[in-house]
């Protein structure tokens, strides 16, 4: 996983890298879960089908984390993975797919940091040479 | 950008280029040496431009980067021609404070204080999870604590009427329309009514320290070695996602009402919009849900208190002095070039610092101000102040918010390897419970800047007036 905890007085940040746009969505989806607990404890045993849209990268980007923020504190969720297909619309970015992951446990799991949400505070999704890299701040 | 230093506390950032009002700062020198290395000023400078702002586009002495609007920044706008913007206000509306006074002596409680700090641990819900199981809200009664705020929780039996007298805006802002709040705000908010959350949010168990001013600290009813209890909180998830729905919105919406930005991040409508009208009548759902909040956890303060120390409600005192936001925009009067203006504030990471002989100043209060609540960290000391006239005539009857973090979180984390903060915290006569031990070392007391600054700014420029200082002995934390 490649990722980095970004230096931030208040809240939590993110950088993120990975090799293609599908994939840098997934990765910032689990940089999100090992903030929240440990990544590496969860399993994916429950699924949900994931069907976004917005206006840019960035916007689809904080949208697709919220949904996994909201999961946790509507549905109890923590996600390991995402598989998913980031592309191009005539309004702007689609995104769909699959997110997994299981009922966060306390016990099992551990809790690093409660996220409240995911905010546009300092926030990017560029390409650079073919490498994608994320930042991204979370509200705790 | 030019800098001009006004007085030992005051600094302008005069008008230039398209900014509409000047910059007006309040900080000390090796305090501004500091707010120099980010962009906070720039961020003054950039509400400087917003349409309708009046005056002055201020900032506090706790000042620091944030989204679009620096916190602890304050920003009036005209009600009529102005915009209103969410991320003037915050991602947590109406993230605020409330004290409890007592009836209690520090050396009453001392040999008490760890059953007293568990039994609050037990009763208010920290960290993960849901709310307790007897406080599950459905739909009908999630919109009704949306609209009466903490009149909800009094109505419910948390509480007394009296209550209400010593909340800003008796604890209810008017105009929310909780229909504006999205299907998913609500979602997470039914289940998130009377918990504390976690990060810099907290419970705690002080005493009164030091008094300054005898005559306020009687009107306030507090004395030296007095128990007193603090609550900080907000309007939790479902606030969050208001912020958060309604940037999405306006993200395009200036561009469209032909409003030019320096930054997209000042994202905003004009007032009189559908989506200005909107975040507003959203944002005021959401304030009332933080002030039904902390109603909620001051009801279980005083069972906590009663289930450990055998007491009556009337021996026991605790009573609420104030409840203050600071992360809020609403509508307020204030007299501006000799005419009254309506004034869309914004706070965000800010107090309202009413004065003496204003009438929503609370009667006992009304000859010494209205009370304002700056926490400290969780080590040393937190104060009680009251607002001026000077603040009314120059901030908008605003003034600072809190201390403000030295030490990033990873930072705090790093140093507070092999350590074992709980044991140094009790070593120090503060008793803490956490639901997360990460949450203790990030937010550990040398993580924080000292608030005894930035109130001694605040009270050297005379915005606010020093009552009296309260020091931590328990505290409970997300």
């Amino acid at each position: 996983m490649t990722y980095r905890l970004l230096e931030h007085t208040a809240d939590l940040g993110i950088e993120a890298s990975a090799d293609s746009l599908d994939e840098i969505f997934a990765e910032c989806l689990r940089a999100l879960t090992d903030c929240l607990t440990r990544l590496d404890r969860v399993v994916s045993v429950k699924t949900r089908d994931l069907d976004l849209a917005a206006p840019d990268l960035p916007q689809l980007m904080v949208d697709f984390l919220s949904e996994a923020v909201y999961l946790h504190e509507a549905e109890g969720l923590v996600l390991a993975d995402a598989n998913v297909a980031v592309e191009k619309t005539p309004e702007g970015w689609s995104l769909s797919g699959v997110v997994s992951g299981e009922t966060f446990d306390i016990e099992r799991h551990g809790l690093k940091t409660l996220i409240k949400g995911v905010t546009y505070h300092q926030l990017s999704v560029q390409s650079h040479e073919g490498k994608w890299v994320a930042r991204i701040i979370f509200d705790i | 950008m030019k800098l001009e230093r006004i007085d030992e506390f005051r600094w302008r950032i005069p008008r230039h280029g398209k900014m509409r009002v000047d910059g007006l700062i309040f900080a000390s020198e090796r305090m501004m040496n500091e707010i120099r290395t980010d962009q906070s000023l720039q961020q003054v400078v950039n509400v400087a431009h917003l349409p309708g702002i009046t005056q002055a586009s201020l900032a506090m002495p706790d000042i620091h980067w944030g989204y679009g609007f620096p916190i602890g920044g304050v920003a009036a706008m005209d009600g009529e021609e102005g915009v209103v913007s969410p991320g003037g206000v915050g991602y947590d509306i109406n993230c605020g404070v409330r004290l409890l006074r007592s009836g209690l002596s520090r050396t009453e409680i001392q040999h008490r204080l760890r059953e007293l700090v568990t039994q609050m641990y037990r009763n208010i819900p920290t960290g993960v999870g849901k709310g307790r199981r007897d406080l599950r809200l459905g739909h009908k009664e999630l919109t009704a604590v949306l609209s009466q705020g903490a009149a909800w929780a009094v109505k419910q039996g948390m509480g007394d009427r009296r209550d209400l007298e010593f909340l800003e805006e008796g604890g209810c802002i008017e105009g929310a329309q909780p229909d504006l709040v999205s299907a998913r705000a609500l979602e997470r908010g039914k289940g998130q009514l009377g918990t504390l959350g976690s990060g810099n949010h907290f419970a705690e168990i002080q005493y009164v320290a030091r008094v300054f001013d005898d005559q306020a600290a009687q009107a306030l009813g507090l004395f030296e070695d007095q128990v007193t209890v603090t609550l900080h909180s907000g309007s939790r998830g479902l606030g969050h996602q208001v912020c958060s729905d309604h940037l999405k919105v306006m993200v395009n919406a200036a561009q469209r009402y032909g409003i030019e930005l320096p930054d997209r991040q000042l994202c905003c409508a004009p007032i009189r919009s559908p989506e200005g009208r909107h975040y507003l009548g959203a944002m005021a759902a959401a304030a009332n849900y933080a002030f039904a909040n902390r109603q909620v956890m001051t009801h279980w303060t005083r069972e906590s208190f009663a289930a450990v120390l055998g007491l009556g409600p009337e021996r026991l005192g605790l009573e609420v002095v104030y409840d203050v936001c600071h992360n809020i925009a609403k509508f307020e009067t204030f007299e501006v070039g000799g005419r009254r203006r309506r004034l869309c504030v914004h706070r965000k990471g800010s107090t309202r610092a009413y004065p003496p002989g204003h009438p929503q100043t609370p009667a006992p209060y009304r000859d010494v101000g209205q009370p304002v609540l700056i926490p400290g960290d969780m080590g040393r000391y937190s104060y009680v102040l009251v607002g001026t006239k000077k603040a009314y005539e120059e901030t908008f009857g605003s003034t600072c918010h809190g201390a403000g973090r030295r030490l990033s979180r990873r930072q705090a984390k790093k140093q507070a390897r092999g350590r074992r903060l709980l044991e140094e915290l009790e070593r120090q006569g503060v008793v803490v419970m956490a639901a997360g031990m990460a949450t203790v070392a990030e937010e550990m007391p040398e993580a924080y800047k000292d608030v005894a600054e930035v109130v001694d700014v605040v009270e050297g420029a005379g915005i606010s007036r020093t009552v009296a200082q309260l020091r931590p002995l328990g505290v409970i934390k997300g």
